[in-house]
């Protein structure tokens, strides 16, 4: 397996923190990866499971047929139902 | 042993009690990756892009996958939000005739799971859309 890329899961995990669409944010930080390190740096950076990060192998802007819209919606609960997991702060901040 | 020699050279990345991922070396969209959860349900991915007839087919790296970690396998699980598999459900039940289960049951991977005897479908209360028009189906295939 590639090594992942720590800035990339930084940058990931901060704009998840900011608001901004994981669509957005894969265009920004992984526009030269291919589809399984996309996968795997979004599961990784948002501690999920295979079925909650398998959406991602359908987004259009990796051969798929879901929009950034779609990907978003079905992605987005996922990332912040795993907030604790990969949010230290908000963790703390919750606890 | 790799079917397609040429095209496919699979490299087993992770194989643990509870994952596997099987990635060809010689396409990048062509891969497995497989993991299974706390209730014994194997969630997976099979890519094989673009559909050109070369590669590790998606069949025989479902294979390769139970093969691993099938013993422990109480149901697999799709989780159809795109793909081959989602057309397939809402082909099958478009003319109000097939229904959802029944349809699952012959997409892709409803044929693989029946290829090693899991043959029961459950649809999830988490699908939704209507026939000829899901949008999201989630089933169990057991034994």
């Amino acid at each position: 397996m590639k090594p992942l890329v720590p800035i990339v899961i930084d940058q990931l995990r901060q704009q998840a923190r900011a608001g901004i669409p994981l669509s957005q944010s894969l265009r920004l930080a992984c526009s030269s990866f291919d589809k399984l390190d996309v996968i795997q740096h979004v599961r990784s950076a948002f501690t999920l499971n295979v079925r909650q990060v398998s959406p991602l192998a359908g987004w259009q802007a990796l051969e798929g047929d879901l929009s950034d819209s779609q990907l978003d919606a079905l992605l987005m609960p996922e990332i912040e139902h795993n907030r604790g997991a990969w949010d230290a702060g908000a963790a703390r901040s919750s606890a | 042993m790799s079917p397609a020699p040429a095209t496919c050279d699979p490299d087993i990345e992770i194989a643990t009690a509870t994952e596997f991922l099987l990635r060809n070396k010689k396409k990048a969209n062509n891969f497995t990756w497989g993991e299974l959860e706390s209730a014994g349900h194997l969630s997976f991915i099979v890519e094989n892009l673009p559909k050109d007839g070369s590669g590790c087919p998606g069949g025989w790296m479902f294979d390769a996958m139970m093969g691993h970690i099938g013993a422990a396998v109480q149901a697999i699980r799709g989780n159809w939000t795109y793909g081959d598999n989602l057309a397939a459900v809402n082909r099958l039940t478009a003319s109000g005739i097939v229904s959802l289960a029944d349809a699952a049951r012959q997409t892709r991977t409803g044929r693989c799971a029946g290829s090693w005897e899991y043959t029961i479908v459950q649809v999830l209360p988490q699908s939704s859309g209507t026939a000829g028009a899901y949008t999201r189906v989630y089933a169990l295939f057991k034994k």
